[in-house]
């Protein structure tokens, strides 16, 4: 196993009017994939681009494979792949050009970018003609472009800045499999606010809120703590007339009517074949199942915890 | 391996070299257009004819060495002025400094693309002007035209450097352009007004008319050229530094 890791002790980072990170810390060491999430403006790019070198943080440290990380110090570079959440490209350059001047600015000879940007070009799946002009790309295409251009030194460590913002549900999903792929053997700590199915899929998620790590944990943890036992019910129709059923059952507490379904807890879980069999002797019912909130609103619960 | 720079040289290469042709043309044309104009300005307007002296080859080709030295050189700090701001603007500069490349050598690399696109451009105007003269005016030996062009290549290193160094702090590649241009004119316009006896020998901005215009010993002529190298190497320090101690070097300033 190779010696690769993050580590990041009390960093902080002030701009002139604001504290973009108050004293973050974390440790990741060993591969796999990473969510750093949070609300707009909580500092995830402001981390990441202390973690690729490109900014000067104000007090703390951070460590990559086990070196402190200058702005001056280039060894570093060759073993990060960072994805800029809002990079231009080389407009003028064809595709396969900006992918070999980017593979060459790593220091690839021409052999080796020669094959590499083969290699690329086919496991992220570029499918449109290499020699297309940068400036007539779309912006999806572009994204993956560049996502290309940062795999091109086989890193060990990719640092992906909003990696699935504007693609489509498609490449996204391909994204996705890929970010899961390359996790196989490397670190790749991403920031979004898509929260995807790949959410469920990181190894630790890290919720950061105005400068400060406020969750950071497995997602299973995460699904537990805010899941509430609770349970739904979405009737074929008479919603309220089953909702007054409910509320005549005296195990079935905490009723509420969300959208098209109904919300309740029990006050116990044996209580379910009960209310089953009591229900579908008079109502025909669509769904039933445990009440777990989807990502965007445990994402909501847990930022105004903080 | 190879060396990182290798790549942002080609890509340098790829986004100047079609800068060089149409440069050449336009200052080709622009010499045959001083040259004629020289000669049928006394016939336009005839009562200036008794006015200025019979025209010789030196005249002609100090005419033209003399506007290189500002037109030219703002051409080449306004072709600075995207080097750095405009990547800045563009959003491009985060794809150079995540790469394992020396700020010095990125500096460099890109004053010397833009420098050497218009140093062309100087030098087939400057032949062609030789060669308009010749033709036109008068035969004359391609010596001292040789040393104009020579001092005016280190005096446009010294202002591309300038331009750079300008593109590094501005804010975006317009004010880059305006203010470096400002600052170009500036000093050829003062400096083209210190060609007295007392001062030739020391006004090295205007080097490539005072090697034609006066009789300066080879001492002074290399000690002027040795002050433009240093200016010019001061300035890239100064500029390699800025760059260097920018803590924020990727986001666009405001
Ligand atoms: N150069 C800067 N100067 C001043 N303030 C800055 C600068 N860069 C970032 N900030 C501030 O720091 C805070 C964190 O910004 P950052 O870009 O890290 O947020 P983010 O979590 O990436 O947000 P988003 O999800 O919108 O990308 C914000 O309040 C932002 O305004
Ligand atoms: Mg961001």
């Amino acid at each position: 196993m190779k010696n690769h890791g993050i580590e990041i002790k009390n960093l902080q980072k002030d701009f002139q009017d604001v504290q973009a990170l108050k004293g973050v810390s974390l440790k990741i060491d060993k591969p796999g994939l990473y969510g750093l999430i949070g609300p707009n403006g909580a500092g995830k790019t402001t981390l990441l681009k202390c973690v690729s070198s490109l900014l000067v943080p104000s007090a703390g440290e951070v460590f990559v494979n086990n070196q402190v990380v200058h702005t001056k110090d280039f060894s570093i570079r060759s073993r990060i792949g960072f994805l800029p959440e809002d990079s231009g490209l080389y407009e003028k350059l064809t595709a396969k050009d900006f992918l070999h001047i980017m593979a060459g600015m790593y220091g690839l000879s021409k052999e080796e970018r020669k094959m590499r940007v083969k290699e690329v070009v086919e496991y992220v799946g570029i499918n449109y003609s290499p020699s297309k002009v940068v400036k007539y790309l779309s912006t999806g295409q572009r994204r993956l472009l560049l996502f290309a251009s940062i795999l091109l030194h086989d890193p060990d460590i990719l640092i992906l800045d909003e990696s699935l913002s504007g693609l489509d549900p498609i490449n996204r999903e391909h994204l996705t499999g890929l970010m899961r792929k390359l996790a196989e053997d490397k670190i790749v700590l991403f920031s979004s606010h898509i929260l995807a199915d790949i959410w469920r899929l990181c190894e630790r998620i890290f919720v950061l809120n105005n400068g400060e790590m406020i969750v950071e944990d497995q997602p299973e943890n995460i699904l537990a703590q805010m899941s509430d036992d609770s349970f739904f019910l979405i009737p074929k129709n008479n919603l309220d007339q089953v909702k007054a059923f409910l509320e005549t059952l005296s195990y079935v507490t905490n009723i509420r009517i969300q959208h098209d379904k109904i919300i309740f807890k029990l006050q116990n879980k044996s209580n379910i074949s009960n209310l089953m069999k009591s229900i579908l002797e008079e109502y025909e019912l669509i769904s039933f199942g445990p009440n777990i909130p989807d990502l965007d609103q445990i994402f909501t619960r847990m930022v105004n915890a903080s | 391996m190879t060396k990182p720079i290798y790549a942002l040289i080609k890509k340098e290469w790829e986004y100047n070299k079609g800068r060089i042709i149409p440069l050449s043309i336009g200052l080709a044309l622009f010499g045959f257009l001083n040259v004629g104009l020289l000669l049928i300005l006394p016939d336009l307007i005839p009562y200036i004819e008794g006015l200025i002296p019979e025209i010789t080859p030196e005249m002609s080709i100090e005419s033209y060495m003399n506007s290189l030295n500002s037109i030219v050189s703002i051409i080449a700090v306004i072709l600075c002025a995207d080097a750095i701001a405009g990547e800045r603007e563009k959003n491009t500069l985060v794809l150079i400094r995540t790469k394992p490349i020396p700020i010095y050598s990125i500096i460099i690399t890109k004053l010397l693309a833009r420098y050497i696109v218009v140093l062309i451009g100087a030098i087939v105007g400057t032949l062609s002007v030789y060669l308009f003269t010749y033709l036109l005016v008068g035969p004359t030996s391609i010596g001292p035209v040789l040393l104009s062009l020579l001092a005016y290549a280190l005096i446009l290193f010294v202002f591309t450097s300038i331009g750079m160094l300008i593109s590094t702090i501005a804010k975006s590649q317009i004010s880059a352009g305006a203010i470096s241009a400002g600052v170009v004119l500036v000093i050829s316009l003062v400096s083209s007004f210190f060609i007295y006896d007392n001062l030739v020998n020391f006004n090295a901005f205007q080097l490539q008319s005072t090697v034609l215009l006066f009789d300066l010993t080879p001492l002074t002529i290399a000690l002027n050229g040795l002050a433009l190298i240093l200016i010019a190497g001061i300035i890239i320090a100064v500029n390699v530094v800025t760059f260097y101690s920018e803590k924020e070097p990727t986001r666009k300033k405001v």
